[in-house]
């Protein structure tokens, strides 16, 4: 008997006795966390005996359980609790089963895997969401519908099709959405409405694909300045050249400052105020802060010619300038090989490229074609 | 007892002392700032006058009758590190405005809880109303049911499985997301039904 260890149940006082083969099982096994295992010189105070799955010499002791704290106490652990693990509560007994489905609303963090919006020109608003198990669910709303439903949801990927507005936004505020992707949607949203919605909902990941914008303001430093959070923005244009001029080196510059320069910056057929400059900033940063990390940065087309760039980016440490070409720039770092700057002509498709290590010539990549 | 996580706070000398009694007729001081995070403290002060430090230095001890001397400890212990922290707001405080190091003193202190002593002190900062000390006790059990399965909830936990084979059946095929927009419904109609009803008879 002096052998015998003892897990103690988490959060009850039942211990569970077992033997060093079953304890080096269950090492293994122990389903919770920081499984608290302990030898035991004396079992004089044992009070019950039981055998169970865990071992041969298994025996629990019983007193407190989760099953004795209040309905309150109970909602709030549960509300830490993503949707499936909540799910499957509401089947183990009959009063887990009544608090969930009584206290459901309560419940914070209803986790989502994806939400699909379409708004058509009438303001009905089509609402497909997938759970995590995949189920999917199709409801038809409005605006104001769309607010019961993303009370307390936590969704990881939101695709919307349609007209963005300020007031869908705000709707959309309540809600934390980890990617939002607007896809060939028609963005009149102010630059604030924007920058509200994407800090308030933590959005990390900004996906703007062939969207037609009202404002070129919507677009510009301040909505990166304040949303340091996004890790990841693409905006890209499939017709016309989108421009937006409010979008100058000054973001790189203070996102610098802030340490929060996103991973990926892509701006795909767009013109910006960005200049060499901000280029300069961008490898001085990454060389300095982060020169193992992979970023990915295609800045469209930028205010810059041949000299300027030549002269600016010359001026790097360790930068071997092979050609420049006007026209789009792209840069470009893969893990452990340091960044690469790539220069690409419109017509014909020609890549010119600068590398930072000496020892690894980039090849053609294909991923700014 | 442990003193607990390195660098732990604790009352100056410069401090006005709260006065706190355990169930065990034990007492314990804490300084007021760390007292103010209670809600239950803070109701009391205001029913008893103790809105000065004079009046809070000549007091006679708070009686918890429902905290033992265990978890009083680590309550205090938990008030001291909080003290300077901004008075608890709805979430904002506990997910945007916390800095590194208190979140790593309190892993330090939730890892050294032993289950029975986890059990005791979430009953004590609910009867104490310490918001901040009531979720991350939450948190710390709801991160043991993460991820099991419904034997092993009912197993880990000893609860007994009290549906009939014809309800389990029933609740299975049920999608709780459904019935919750479901109930959801229901409630609005409810609410509808009864915003209309003096509307009705005015």
């Amino acid at each position: 008997m002096k052998n015998l260890a003892y897990l103690k149940i988490p959060f009850t006082s039942k211990k569970i006795y077992f033997s060093p083969k079953a304890k080096a099982k269950l090492a293994t096994q122990i389903p919770f966390k920081s499984p608290k295992i302990q030898t035991i010189t004396e079992l004089a105070n044992q009070k019950k005996t039981q055998e169970n799955d865990y071992g041969e010499f298994a025996k629990v002791e019983s007193s407190r359980s989760i099953d004795s704290l209040n309905e309150t106490l109970l909602t709030r652990i549960f509300s830490y609790l993503p949707t499936d693990d909540v799910d499957k509560l509401m089947m183990v007994n009959k009063k887990f089963h009544k608090i969930i489905r009584r206290k459901s609303f309560d419940l914070p963090k209803h986790y989502v895997k994806e939400v699909e919006l379409t708004r058509s020109s009438g303001g009905l608003i089509r609402f497909r969401m997938v759970k995590r198990n995949m189920k999917t669910h199709h409801i038809y709303t409005n605006i104001s519908g769309l607010r019961r439903y993303f009370a307390r949801v936590n969704i990881e990927t939101l695709i919307f099709y349609g007209k963005l507005c300020d007031v869908l936004l705000n709707v959309l505020s309540r809600v934390q959405i980890n990617r939002f992707l607007a896809k060939e949607a028609g963005i009149s949203v102010s630059y604030a409405g924007l920058s509200n919605f994407l800090s308030t909902s933590n959005v990390r990941y900004l996906n703007l694909s062939g969207c037609t914008f009202e404002d070129f303001h919507s677009i510009c430093n301040q909505l990166f300045i304040e949303n340091p959070q996004l890790e990841c923005v693409k905006i890209c244009s499939t017709h016309d050249r989108l421009s937006f001029p409010f979008l100058t080196d000054r973001v790189f510059f203070e996102l610098s400052k802030m340490g929060t320069l996103p991973s990926q910056l892509i701006l795909e057929n767009v013109d910006t105020g960005i200049s060499v400059r901000g280029v300069q900033i961008l490898i001085n940063h990454f060389r300095a802060n982060h020169p193992h990390r992979p970023v990915s940065y295609l800045l469209g087309r930028i205010a810059t010619n041949r000299i300027d760039s030549v002269a600016k980016l010359s001026s790097i440490n360790d930068v071997t300038l092979f050609q420049i070409q006007r026209c789009k720039l792209g840069i470009h770092a893969t893990f452990g090989a340091d960044i690469s700057i790539i220069f690409s002509t419109s017509l014909p498709r020609r890549r010119i490229d600068f590398e930072t290590n000496l020892e690894k010539k980039m090849e053609e990549l294909e991923i700014f074609v | 007892m442990a003193d607990g996580p390195s660098g732990a706070k604790k009352c100056r000398d410069d401090d006005v002392l709260f006065r706190v009694k355990s169930k065990e007729d034990r007492e314990y001081t804490l300084s007021k700032k760390a007292a103010q995070l209670s809600g239950t403290i803070h109701h009391y002060s205001e029913n008893y006058g103790l809105d000065n430090d004079e009046a809070i230095m000549k007091m006679e001890p708070m009686s918890l009758l429902e905290v033992s001397s265990e978890s009083l400890h680590h309550i205090i212990r938990w008030c001291e590190q909080h003290r300077n922290c901004p008075i608890w707001e709805e979430e904002k405080w506990w997910q945007n405005e916390r800095d590194a190091e208190l979140t790593k003193w309190e892993d330090e202190f939730m890892a050294e809880m032993t289950s029975e002593t986890l059990y005791n002190l979430f009953l004590a900062a609910n009867f104490l109303d310490i918001k901040c000390l009531l979720d991350k006790c939450a948190q710390s059990v709801a991160d043991m049911i993460k991820g099991k399965s419904v034997d092993e909830i009912r197993e880990i936990w000893m609860l007994e499985n009290d549906f009939t084979p014809e309800e389990e059946e029933k609740i299975k095929n049920e999608n709780p997301w459904e019935a919750i927009l479901r109930y959801q419904e229901q409630l609005e109609k409810e609410k509808e039904e009864q915003a209309s009803q003096p509307a009705a008879s005015s």
